[in-house]
């Protein structure tokens, strides 16, 4: 792993494509609170998805402050620390792949989500 | 007028040459014709018309235009041509009456009413009758005016109850219809025509002037101011019948306007909510997106409520555990320090053999420092975990994600259903101009008070007409003693004109009187025959030729049926034609609507005696061929059936 | 044509005006009345009127 992957998180190209729309949607403030989201759903399935041809999306540091998304992944999954968020990208990937028919369709729903889970 | 033959070609549905004769002999004189709703009756009732006065009404007396006058599957074809040829007896002469209706030199096809000629041709007892007098011929035999009273549809019928519910101006012109029958306007006319005779005659008088200059000049000056008096009167009372008019119209107009406010009024409210609506809704979806950050904790707070509820049970364990494992390496060095000392390291007193055995029995078995180590460890963890997860128990905004989403949808909803609404009641009245409504107001009240101010003029120039009239007549009356041969034939006649004038003006009022009372008299007479309502002791007619209907003890029926007005309607028609010059013809297109089965049983008894000559337009519907038409089975002479062959083409058919 | 309730009116009116003035001259004013009322001309009627009148009043003495 490059230093550059150590700190960064990063998505696949259908992930990344999947945040820009969730973005134009303007359903997130941020592109950030999309990518938790994203990871929070592969979290909740427990299933990880991995993904080649990856694009750097966030700088560690700014994205997990508070260390919130690795302590919720450390706690709900056995993680080495170094690699929790490589395991984040592929939860995240995960997740992209659920939410992506419904933005597909313009009828993103939290509740759909909220109560599935 | 006693109708023949009827002859129509490519004539609304009538493709091609159709025939009907009518014929009346001894006491059969009821011709029938059945066809259901929107199959031709109407519209043989329209040819006869059109032959006669060249104009066709459909619905609300609204003129049809040429171009549906012509057949469609002729239009189609290209045969343009229309043709409606009437052959009729009236007053011992044998009419012939031919309309046609072609497309103009050069128009290929028509397509409306500019693109067509329309001409009539008239003979009487086989002699050609010139163009420009044909009009005047049929006005004479049966005048347009009152050819509705020969006419009858089922329209007619309504519109004589407006007549009746309130005066309106549609009930002026069945008003004027009736006195046109009653024959009140040859009164008005010969009025007219004396006035203006007398008015000449007196020129004339006072231009040959006579013997007393002085008394001429004098005649003169007053029938010049005579003059300019009746020119006033002339102006005023034009003026109040444009004001009126005025008035009248714009009344129409914020009529239709009171309903347009209403619904305008209902228009503004609904976009209020709407725009409240739409305001919540955009409040939701914000809501929505300021919540969004938290969503990724929503999804996994069962997930992590349940791994802290582990931890929190395994802490405890680990907690249990190492406590327990505490205790026991204080023992251990208690006992130890104890066997080295050989008395008890608590209460000083000396170790027992037994207490010495026991005791090292326990130290070859235990050894707890490895353990507390462990459990240590692992109580750190935890604890860590533990407090991470903590950490994480943020508020839960999942509920209030879906409660904003939910409140989205339902606005979203209400939304939706009231722009239909919205759209329905657009609809319902073209753009509405409040400014326009409201100088429309000001107009009217304005023009009420001129109206008001030229009521009282009108009568105060009439008054002063008079009195000049009366001051001249005196002149001429002490001129006309000494004049010559000539001037005394025109004193004469200014004499006999001013008799005649005054002969004129008050017999108007008393006809109007006697045969409103001979109306009223047959019309009760028919009423009685007709009503099946024993307690109705008759009719009375009011100024307005309504009916009311009075009962036993001489009270106004004031809540009638509409079959009652039915009933009433065809006396009132068959009491005019008893009072007024009656054609003896009636053509009646769907009668019997509203009458009940006893009332449809009367009527028809009694129809064919109302005219010398009766065509019944009817529909099955209506009138049943086994039980009601028994009544008049013996009275028809002629009967046809209307068949449909398509929706745009039907059929007369001889039964 | 002529009409009759119409011509029955002006009698009565002409007893009570001037009795003077004959029936005949009113029947024949009533018929021009009728026979032009739908005539699109007026001046026509108003000519018929005015013959009828000169014509009475050659033919009587007194008015």
């Amino acid at each position: 792993m490059s230093e550059e992957e150590r700190r960064t998180l990063g998505a696949s190209e259908f992930g990344h494509g999947v945040l820009k729309r969730l973005e134009a949607d303007g359903i997130f403030p941020e592109m950030m609170d999309a990518y938790r989201f994203a990871i929070a759903l592969g979290l909740s399935k427990g299933r990880r998805t991995p993904f080649t041809g990856r694009r750097t999306v966030f700088n560690v540091g700014s994205f997990d402050k508070d260390e919130a998304v690795s302590g919720v992944i450390s706690a709900l999954m056995e993680v080495e620390a170094a690699q929790v968020y490589r395991v984040a990208e592929e939860l995240a990937e995960t997740g992209f792949q659920m939410i992506a028919p419904v933005v597909d369709a313009g009828e993103f729903r939290f509740d759909d989500f909220l109560t599935s889970v | 007028m006693k109708l023949l033959t009827l002859r129509v070609s490519n004539f609304m549905p009538y493709r091609g040459e159709q025939v009907m004769t009518f014929p009346v002999t001894g006491t059969r004189n009821v011709t029938l014709v059945h066809g259901d709703n929107m199959r031709g009756k109407t519209s043989l009732l329209n040819a006869l018309r059109w032959v006669l006065y060249g104009e066709v009404v459909g619905r609300h007396l609204r003129r049809i235009s040429s171009i549906d006058i012509l057949n469609k599957d002729a239009a189609y074809d290209r045969d343009f041509v229309v043709k409606v040829s009437l052959s009729f007896t009236h007053d011992g002469h044998e009419y012939e009456l031919v309309r046609t209706m072609q497309p103009k030199d050069l128009i290929d096809k028509p397509r409306d009413d500019d693109h067509f000629d329309s001409s009539a041709s008239m003979r009487r007892d086989g002699v050609p009758i010139s163009g420009h007098l044909i009009e005047s011929e049929i006005g004479n035999i049966l005048p347009n005016s009152i050819s509705r009273f020969s006419f009858f549809d089922g329209e007619l019928l309504q519109e004589y109850e407006q007549l009746v519910a309130d005066a309106t101006e549609s009930s002026d012109r069945i008003k004027d219809a009736i006195e046109r029958a009653l024959g009140v306007p040859t009164l008005i006319n010969g009025r007219l025509h004396v006035a203006e005779l007398l008015h000449r005659a007196q020129r004339q008088f006072a231009k040959e002037g006579n013997k007393d200059s002085q008394h001429a000049r004098l005649m003169q000056q007053t029938l010049d101011e005579l003059e300019d008096a009746k020119s006033e009167q002339t102006r005023l009372t034009n003026l109040f019948h444009s004001v009126s008019e005025e008035s009248e119209t714009l009344d129409d107009e914020l009529r239709k306007y009171e309903r347009a406010e209403s619904v305008g009024a209902r228009l503004k409210e609904l976009r209020e909510n709407v725009a409240g609506l739409e305001e919540t809704r955009d409040r939701a979806l914000q809501r929505r997106r300021s919540l969004a950050p938290g969503a990724w904790l929503a999804i996994l707070s069962s997930d992590i409520a349940a791994r802290k509820e582990d931890a929190e049970s395994r802490l405890l364990q680990s907690q249990n555990s190492y406590e327990e494992s505490v205790r026991s390496k204080v023992e251990h060095s208690l006992r130890l320090s104890s066997l080295e000392s050989g008395s008890c390291s608590l209460c000083q007193q000396d170790l027992t053999s037994a207490a010495v055995a026991e005791f090292s029995r326990k130290e070859s078995q235990e050894d707890p420092s490895g353990n507390i180590s462990t459990f240590s460890n692992d109580l750190a963890t935890l604890a860590r975990q533990l407090q991470r997860l903590r950490g994480l128990g943020a508020v839960s905004v999942g509920s209030e994600i879906i409660q904003a989403e939910r409140e989205y949808d339902r606005t979203t909803i209400d939304i939706a259903r009231m722009r239909q609404r919205e759209d329905d009641l657009v609809k319902e009245v073209p753009g509405i101009d409040m400014m326009d409504i409201s100088r429309k107001r000001q107009r009217k009240d304005l023009l009420q008070r001129e109206i008001g101010k030229l009521d009282s003029q009108v009568s105060a120039q009439q008054s002063k007409c008079a009195g000049i009239q009366k001051k001249y007549d005196t002149l001429v009356k002490a001129a006309a003693g000494g004049q010559e041969a000539s001037s005394q034939l025109i004193a004469r006649k200014v004499t006999l004109l001013s008799s005649l004038a005054e002969i004129f003006e008050k017999s108007v009022d008393k006809l109007r009187h006697k045969l409103r009372a001979k109306v009223e008299e047959a019309a009760t007479d028919t009423f009685r025959r007709l009503t099946t309502e024993k307690q109705y002791s008759g009719l009375r007619i009011n100024d307005q030729y309504g009916l009311e209907i009075r009962d036993h003890m001489d009270r106004t029926v004031s809540v009638r049926s509409a079959g009652a007005e039915q009933i009433v309607a065809l006396s009132l028609i068959d009491g005019l034609s008893h009072a007024s010059n009656s054609a003896g013809l009636l053509v009646m297109d769907t009668p019997f609507g509203r009458l009940d089965l006893k009332h449809r049983a009367e009527v028809l008894s009694y129809l064919p005696g109302m005219a010398e000559q009766v065509v019944l337009l009817v529909h099955e519907g209506e009138i049943s061929k086994d039980r009601d038409l028994a009544h008049v089975a013996d009275r028809v002479s002629a009967a046809y059936e209307i068949e449909r062959i398509s929706p745009t083409q039907s059929r007369i058919v001889a039964k | 044509m002529v009409d009759d309730a119409a011509l029955e009116a002006l009698e009565e009116i002409r007893d009570q005006v001037n009795p003077s003035i004959s029936t005949e001259l009113l029947r024949q004013l009533m018929r021009v009345e009728v026979l032009r009322a739908f005539d699109e001309r007026p001046e026509i009627a108003l000519r018929e009127v005015d013959a009828v009148i000169d014509t009475y009043l050659r033919g009587s003495t007194t008015t």
